[in-house]
């Protein structure tokens, strides 16, 4: 099966300029495991569209780096 | 990656393994360590914050708490909630055992509402029942539960492996022996061999899909795929009552719940689109969920959650809930239409389906110990059979079960091997096509179909096309394709998914009759039929693969409820439907990118972050806490709360006094966290900041001397001539516990409204007759909700004049705020005065006068004309609230004061 590539709009967003290199927290804590590091940047970003728009990454996030956004179909 | 080999694997060991780190789950493994077991919790999440709690819970919904509710009420709305069908040994234990867990999470320092004189402060939310007990501050709950985990002397018994997710319970001679399943970020294989397994896993909340067709939309937290139900059947376990499917009322298009239960107790209510309160039931039910949807469906749709009517004051303090706990997008929600509970009410509609036994009935069948029918294996939480249950329901039964398991556990010499490698091949499969089916179409097309053939209204014949559609999609999930541990998991999860489906299709074939109104509505046999299924309904998998049925009798009750008798007649096998078809397990090797090694850096903020995880001691934070740099220092005061390590009270205090806002807020959201567990003489201490320029800081002083109850008359009527109108009200509240009606008195003249509403109200709980001038002052306040609380509390006062004159001349107010408050003072009145404007209350154009009136007309039902009045209210009123009180006020024995 080809892999088609298609673009999405995730709720959840990094300010990478926030997001200090080394903490893992919000991806250590998103009950979806839907958060992960960028190898290339070491900064937080959403690496699959799988969301409960809970929070937790937004409230425990030591810079206030995530914004919680609803899903696009949602919103 | 590659498929890891079956001898390849994390092999662990415990004496009581728990699935599942959440309400259940954390509690379960508390009880079983405290019990003096070897716990391990394995969580497919991340214990502090997953499941339903991840961000708290804004209230109790079924606390029985002596004085407000008796056990055997509680029971008997449960049994009448649930039609008939309930096992009145389980309800009973959480009916009886409720409050000690309220005070068991209370001392680990979990907030939950308290009146002025320090009681909970239970709510009635239903018109039956006083079960409601809020939690404003509830969103700290599962912190607190993984807190409690970590403490040292819990950390010695109790092992946690994060994002480990158990496939397959493992069984050896019918007893459970352990499971098997996998690190869902390593891929790792993992085995574990345990002398007994609670199953925690939570509802099934990925069955039907969310209206918004966004696959983790849904009301329940996503992560619970239904993976217990399916564990427990291949375990052969027996499930019950999966034809009695979840559905909740909730935000449309947000999928979360509205609240109702938060709004209700601050005037919110759901009307339809003409303002009418429509919902004719008493309480939660399947036949309140077929109300809504029946509303929904008519000329009367949409329905509305309504709150515009509400003062300013009011929103905003329900804002400041609603937006923090259990659900805090909601305010993200509405900002993004541009909506505001001051000028939208909002539209509410019903969820997806599910299963959950905690909220309706549908889970793994229990003892009143949370065991199941498999030796050796338990199941608490929603997962469980225990109708209603809840959060508290869930704390009781996963303390019942970690109990019961660590008592009664039997180390197993081995596992079995061939299951061992079925669970290898289910997990694996679809690695060895990474070309495969994609998870996310598969889903969303498996669930899209519960959704047209399973979600109620069913027939026979849509159910029909149901088995045949999931028994099919069998064959697509074999063929989903996988390349990441996370793909796996996800596709394995779709297998709980299609398990549930067809178990839930094929229960709901087998019951040929409706009940539990929109839950089992089956419109091809409309009427329920006790005489054939006043039973519970059973179905576990034989060693055949096949699916089987029984009626399982309805146990004699403890407690009797009229219009419910449980026929006395024996267990009988029903049906046997086609065997499962066991997959294929050939697997391939798979190349993928491994993730890169994590960089570290010594940031100070990374270095307390990681403290974090060890539960460090106040030397450890101490260097931290005096950091140059401001966000270092918040960092560690939240680290402190969250650990909350000896001497962390003066800590906290001691930063209230920081030069940085931020920092002073994070020591003001840290006490006020643990005000629970403050030591005592942490009174004296705070008194330092009574005078500090930070008003969050002053308030917060105020509220914690009267939470802690360290606080003195004089610590209050200082606070009382504070500035800010925030710490005045506080004072207030304080000085009720002091029974200062003097001190009360003098702040009828105070300038801000929300403080003359507080002492007008303080005033009523008093019942003081000293207070009676200050109450007539308030009375006739230039203010509408002053003068309307006024009148409310004179109630209590017995309702001397000027007050009766006043509150028969509130009646007839242009505000409805105030005619409600008059018609409620005057039940303090006698009737001869009462009585006649009440008639013409009962009439008013306000539906809230309306109810007001007929409420407190139900304290003299011996009058003829009241009682024609009910009787016509009964019948005629176009509000469903209104109707309800009267026919209660009918039916109701001996009437008692309205509430
Ligand atoms: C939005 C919402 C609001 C609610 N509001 C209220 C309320 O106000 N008052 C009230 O009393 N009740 C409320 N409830 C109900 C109450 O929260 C639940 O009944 C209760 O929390 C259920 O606890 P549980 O342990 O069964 O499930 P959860 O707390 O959900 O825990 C299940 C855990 O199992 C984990 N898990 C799942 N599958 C696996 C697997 N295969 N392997 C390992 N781990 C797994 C999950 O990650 C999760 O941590 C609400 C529920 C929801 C969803
Ligand atoms: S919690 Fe904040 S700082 Fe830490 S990784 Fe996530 S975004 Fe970056
Ligand atoms: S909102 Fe919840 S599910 Fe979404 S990324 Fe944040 S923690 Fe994960």
């Amino acid at each position: 099966m080809p892999l088609v590539p298609q673009r999405l709009d995730v709720p959840v967003t990094i300010d990478a300029s926030r997001c200090i290199d080394g903490c893992t927290l919000c991806v250590d804590i998103c009950p979806l495991d839907s958060l992960a590091i960028d190898p290339a940047t070491n900064k937080a970003y959403m690496h699959v569209d799988e969301c409960w728009y809970c929070g937790p990454c937004a409230a425990r996030c030591p810079t206030s780096a995530v914004t919680v956004n609803m899903p696009y179909l949602l919103r | 990656m590659q498929v890891p080999s079956v001898t390849d694997r994390l092999e662990l060991s415990c004496d009581v393994l728990v699935v599942g780190g959440g309400t259940a789950g954390t509690m379960a493994a508390i009880s079983a360590a405290e019990a003096g077991a070897r716990v391990l919790v394995l969580e497919k999440a991340h214990v502090r914050h997953s499941g339903a709690l991840a961000m708290g819970m804004d209230g109790v919904n079924n606390a029985v708490i002596p004085g407000s509710a008796t056990p055997e009420e509680y029971v008997a709305e449960i049994t009448r909630a649930n039609d008939g069908i309930v096992n009145q040994r389980t309800i009973y234990q959480t009916a009886s055992r409720g409050h000690d867990m309220i005070r068991r999470l209370e001392r680990y320092g979990v907030k939950f509402e308290k009146d002025a004189h320090g009681q909970y402060a239970v709510r009635q939310v239903h018109r039956s029942g006083s079960y409601v007990l809020p939690m404003p501050e509830g969103r700290d709950i599962k912190k607190v539960l993984y807190r409690v985990l970590r403490e040292r002397s819990m950390r010695q018994r109790v092992r946690i492996e994060n994002r480990v997710m158990p496939v397959r319970v493992l069984t050896d001679a019918g007893r459970a022996v352990g499971v098997a399943g996998l690190h869902t970020r390593t891929g790792e294989f993992v085995t574990v061999t345990a002398g007994a397994v609670v199953l925690a896993t939570g509802a099934c909340g990925r069955l039907g899909l969310p209206a918004s067709g966004y696959l983790y939309g849904t009301y329940e937290n996503p992560t619970n795929a239904g993976d217990g139900y399916a564990m427990a059947y291949h375990a052969g376990a027996e499930l019950s009552g999966i034809e009695c499917f979840q559905i909740n009322p909730l935000i449309k298009d947000y999928n979360g719940p509205a609240c109702a239960y938060v709004a209700n107790p601050f005037g919110g209510y759901q009307v339809n689109n003409r303002g009418e309160r429509f919902v004719d039931c008493d309480y939660w039910s399947g036949q309140m969920m077929a109300e809504v949807a029946r509303e929904i469906a008519s000329a009367r749709g949409p329905i509305y959650l309504k709150l515009t009517h509400l003062p300013e004051e009011t929103i905003s303090a329900l804002e400041g809930i609603l937006h923090s706990t259990e659900r805090p997008t909601r305010g993200t929600f509405h900002a993004g239409r541009g909506h505001d509970y001051r000028s939208h009410d909002v539209e509410m509609h019903i969820s997806e389906i599910g299963l959950c036994g905690g909220h309706s009935a549908s889970g793994v069948w229990v003892d009143e110990h949370g065991a199941t029918t498999v030796p050796g294996l338990y199941a608490a939480g929603d997962l469980a059979c225990v109708p209603h249950n809840y959060m508290i329901g869930a704390f009781v039964f996963g303390d019942l079960a970690g109990t019961h398991a660590a008592g009664s556990f039997v180390t197993p010499a081995s596992l079995p091997a061939d299951q061992v490698a079925e669970a290898h091949a289910l997990v694996y499969r679809p690695l060895a096509n990474p070309d495969g089916l994609p998870q996310p179409q598969v889903e969303y097309k498996l669930r899209r179909m519960v959704n047209d053939y399973l979600a109620p209204p069913k027939t026979a014949a849509k159910l029909d096309i149901a088995v045949e559609t999931f028994d099919r999609m069998r064959a697509e999930i074999a063929a989903l394709g996988a390349r990441t541990p996370h793909e796996l998991m996800r596709c394995v999860e779709v297998t709980f998914i299609r398990d549930c489906a067809e178990m839930a299709a094929r229960a709901s074939l087998v019951r040929t009759e409706s009940r539990w109104g929109l839950y089992h509505d089956r419109a091809d046999l409309p009427h329920r039929n006790d005489d054939d299924w006043f039973c519970h309904l059973n179905l576990s998998r034989d060693a055949q693969g096949t699916m089987r049925f029984r009626k399982r009798q309805v146990a004699p009750y403890l407690v009797p409820v009229e219009g419910f008798t449980p026929p006395a007649a024996g267990v009988e096998e029903v049906i046997a439907v086609q065997p499962d078809r066991p997959g294929r397990s050939d697997q391939h090797t798979v190349a993928h990118g491994e993730p890169a090694p994590v960089p570290t850096s010594d940031g100070a903020v990374l270095a307390v972050l990681r403290l974090a995880e060890q539960q460090p001691s106040l030397e450890v934070l101490e260097p931290y806490l005096r950091d140059p740099d401001a966000d270092v220092r918040r960092t560690a005061l939240l680290t402190l709360t969250e650990s909350a390590p000896e001497g962390t009270a003066p800590a906290l205090v001691a930063a209230l006094a920081d030069d940085d806002p931020a920092v002073r807020a994070a020591a003001v959201a840290g006490l006020r966290e643990l005000a629970d567990i403050l030591p005592a003489d942490i009174g004296q201490s705070l008194r330092a900041y009574t005078a500090s320029p930070d008003v969050t800081v002053r308030t917060l002083v105020v509220e914690l001397l009267r939470v802690t109850g360290a606080g003195q008359r004089a610590d209050f009527t200082a606070a009382l001539v504070d500035q800010a109108a925030g710490v005045r009200t506080h004072a207030v509240r304080g000085l009720v516990r002091h029974r200062d009606t003097a001190s009360l008195a003098s702040a009828v003249t105070d300038p801000s409204r929300e403080v003359r509403i507080a002492v007008a109200h303080a005033l009523g709980d008093l019942a003081d007759s000293a207070a009676i001038p200050a109450v007539v002052r308030l009375a006739a306040d230039p203010e509408v909700l002053v003068r309307a609380a006024a009148l409310r509390a004179a109630a209590t006062l017995r309702c001397p004049e000027p007050l009766t004159a006043m509150a028969v001349a509130g009646l007839t107010d242009p505000t409805w705020q105030v005619r409600e408050g008059a018609a409620l003072g005057l039940a303090g009145a006698p009737a001869s005065v009462a009585v006649p404007p009440l008639l013409d209350a009962a009439h008013d154009g306000n539906l809230d006068v309306r109810r007001a009136a007929v409420r407190v007309l139900g304290n003299w039902t011996a009058r003829p004309e009241v009682a024609a009045l009910l009787r016509a209210a009964a019948d005629g009123d176009t509000d469903a609230d209104v109707r309800a009180y009267a026919r209660r006020a009918l039916t109701a024995p001996a009437p008692g004061a309205p509430g």
